[in-house]
């Protein structure tokens, strides 16, 4: 075992000093989470820090518009800005604004709910962008109909825009005596009701206690069914990229001693070539292992990413090592020379990589794509991490991805050992 | 020390070897002499139990064959081509090959600065190998095969490629292993290191061993006559012209056995002598003799 130590430890040192090998299994990964992550994270929605930016068409906007608009702006959602409407269609146009927004119609600030206006709001948008659309009109909805909360919250407010109501109704020339006697005697009952003592206050005896919601929380500890930030999914791909960034390095550096001579020394020394190969199989597993853990260390101090299982995260990564060192003693035969068994290498590790989610989160691919990915081992080490990441795998669910790769690296080693036994 | 019997070796429809026979003695220095292709390497390759012969043995020092791991702890190499990790330092080289070779604790420290006083490197032992000159790495691959003190050094070309001071140090560095009991086959392109530091040597080719002997016995059974270049002072009288050529510019040239007693026969017969070159033979007379004067580019 000491000699396989020796020979695991040499090709270590030798990985450490190789800049280019590391930057490939740490450097490119890392990058490589950090910016999906970024790209595809961000919150997971509209916030105070990233808000959605509409522009208002100023252009015939009422008071009651203006109000509107401001009620918007008010909103962590959404911030707004008054554009003239050649301006804001601009800005649309050059992706500096998501949206305009044209408030046709707005109730009058006086009247409230009883101006008898309808709201109607014009959103321009860019069609493909469907899912911010639905966002935009879902938080405008909820700005038309905070009219509504008001009058249930601030009786006051409403009682004077009662009062103006039933103003106007009297010095209307358009409405008839009956309506008026009609539209007036409901205000009337409205603002008696509104006058009751304690209305707002849910605690006072009598008080009919709806006028404002009153509402308290309890924890419920909601099941995940969803990564907890896209870095989750970014960290689990940026590993697998790391692994094949080690298992190349390792299939090159095996030609590499093939062919300058040093594995003639190594041959002619009193050891057996099986030590020669568990050596090297044991760094680049060694080697697999540091990345995921240094991966993982760097996605949960800097990145918030969590893992949900040590235990099956471990089972996870000793799987993926074993499956991808395998691989590389199978890779590392395949040809005699250095530029060979890097084309070769990482012509079927980037074919692994593509079917396996590398490059595409498997969350995001479609059924085909999962079903083709089944061959490739890189399907099953994403699959692995992600089930003790934040998948909630129980063991037995660990079960199916790591005994692949395990299965996968063991023949794969058997062949690469037997090719080596022969060639050299 | 080394014997091989009957070895062969088939690449293909190649045959590299074709039934070798040698015997290397406790601690001589053996020359193993051939052209490109002619075979030595196939054959250092099955002497160290890493090329399988098709046929025929090979035994060192009686304890068998270099297949088994424990006969090969016997056993030094530096491979013609640098077996160096070249991002790894001299000490650091050196501790890697000490330990693969079973050497540990304070014996792997003695034997490691040993060998880099051996290299002339304790200077540079931090330095990585890539770093060095060629013939800082030629000495340090010499160094390695002796790490561990084997009582047999198989050596393929250790000078290639390196400065008259370095080769020079290097032949230093092969004599002091020789002096030290230590058996060295040694293979080379260069007839003038064969007979200095080779008490015998074996000429293959073709995969045979074409002949084998001390060098001066070679050089006596193939080399053939020295060459005799006279400028005389006067013009050639019977007795030389009877001997040899006259050339166009007027010297004698001709052949002896024993070019000093041809040359004092002349000048007691009346000859007089303005310049004298004697070419003898010499092992590359024998080579050329025995493996011809055609190009081999295998």
């Amino acid at each position: 075992m000491s000699t396989i130590w020796t020979l695991a430890t040499k090709d270590l040192l030798l990985l450490w000093r190789d800049k280019v090998s590391l930057f490939w299994m740490f450097g490119m990964p890392l990058i490589f989470a950090a910016f999906f992550g970024a790209v595809f994270g961000g919150g997971g929605g509209p916030s105070k820090s990233n808000p959605l930016r509409v522009a208002v068409i100023e252009e015939g906007l009422t008071d009651g518009g203006r109000e509107f608009a401001e009620r918007l702006d008010a909103s962590d959602a959404i911030a707004v800005e008054f554009l003239p409407r050649d301006e804001a269609r601009d800005a649309v146009r050059r992706g500096r604004k998501l949206a305009f927004l044209e408030i046709v119609n707005a109730p009058d600030p006086e009247l409230g709910m009883f101006s008898g206006e309808t709201p109607e709001v014009v959103i321009g948008i860019d069609p493909s962008r469907q899912a911010a659309k639905g966002l935009l009109q879902g938080l405008v909805t909820e700005a038309v109909f905070a009219g509504f909360r008001d009058l249930m919250t601030s009786p006051e407010k409403t009682q004077e825009q009662l009062k103006k109501a039933k103003q106007r109704i009297a010095a209307a020339d358009d409405i008839g005596t009956v309506q008026k006697l009609a539209l007036t005697g409901f205000f009337t009952a409205f603002e008696t009701f509104l006058a009751t003592p304690d209305l707002t206050n849910s605690s006072g005896n009598g008080g009919a206690g709806i006028m404002e919601p009153q509402v308290s929380t309890v924890d419920v500890a909601r099941v995940r069914t969803g990564p907890p930030n896209a870095y989750a999914i970014s960290f689990p791909q940026s590993i697998l990229w790391g692994i094949l960034g080690a298992a190349a390095g390792f299939a090159m550096a095996l030609v590499r001693e093939r062919t300058s001579g040093t594995m003639v020394r190594l041959l002619t020394a009193p050891i057996g070539k099986g030590h020669l190969i568990a050596g090297k199989t044991l760094a680049c597993a060694l080697s697999c292992c540091l990345v995921a853990v240094t991966m993982t260390t760097i996605g949960a101090f800097v990145f918030g990413v969590t893992v949900n299982s040590i235990p099956l995260f471990a089972l996870a990564v000793a799987a993926s090592a074993v499956c991808f060192a395998g691989i590389t003693m199978l890779l590392g035969s395949l040809a005699r020379t250095e530029q060979a068994v890097s084309g070769i290498t990482w012509g079927i590790l980037l074919v692994c990589a593509m079917l396996g989610g590398g490059m595409m989160p498997q969350i995001a691919m479609p059924g085909w794509m999962l079903d083709v990915g089944a061959v490739s081992p890189a399907r099953w080490t994403i699959t692995a991490l992600e089930g003790a990441i934040w998948r909630g795998f129980s063991a037995s669910e660990m079960l199916m991805p790591c005994g692949i790769l395990f299965a996968i690296g063991i023949v794969a080693l058997a062949l690469g050992t037997a090719r080596l036994r022969r060639t050299d | 020390m080394l014997r091989c019997r009957g070895l062969e070796k088939r690449f293909g429809d190649l045959t590299a070897v074709a039934g070798l026979d040698l015997d290397v003695e406790p601690g001589e220095t053996f020359g193993l002499l051939g052209p490109n292709g002619a075979g030595k390497s196939t054959t250092i390759g099955m002497a160290l139990g890493v090329t399988t012969p098709d046929a025929g043995t090979v035994e060192i020092a009686d304890r068998g064959s270099p297949t088994d791991p424990s006969v090969r702890r016997g056993i030094g190499f530096a491979p013609q081509e640098l077996a160096l990790y070249e991002e790894l330092t001299a000490l650091e080289n050196l501790r890697f090959f000490g330990q693969l070779h079973g050497l540990h604790g304070r014996r792997l420290g003695e034997r490691v600065d040993w060998a880099l006083e051996f290299a002339a490197l304790t200077d540079r032992k931090s330095d990585r190998v890539d770093t060095y000159s060629g013939g800082m790495k030629r000495r340090l691959n010499l160094a390695c095969a002796a790490l561990h003190d084997p009582e047999l050094m198989l050596l393929d070309e250790p000078t290639v490629g390196v400065d008259p001071q370095s080769r020079n140090h290097l032949f230093e560095t092969v004599e002091r292993l020789a002096e030290a009991g230590k058996t060295i086959v040694y293979t080379t392109h260069y007839m003038e290191e064969a007979e200095r530091l080779c008490r015998r040597v074996a000429i293959v080719d073709h995969g045979r061993v074409l002949a084998c002997d001390t060098v001066a016995s070679l050089i006596a059974s193939h080399g053939g006559r020295s060459v005799v270049e006279a400028e005389l002072s006067g013009p050639p009288t019977g007795a030389a012209r009877q001997l040899g050529t006259i050339l166009e510019d007027g010297s004698l040239r001709f052949e002896a056995d024993d070019a000093s007693t041809a040359v004092a026969d002349l000048a007691a017969a009346g000859v007089e002598y303005r310049a004298l070159h004697v070419r003898r033979p010499d092992l590359e007379s024998v080579f050329l003799e025995l493996t011809g004067r055609r190009l081999r580019d295998a």
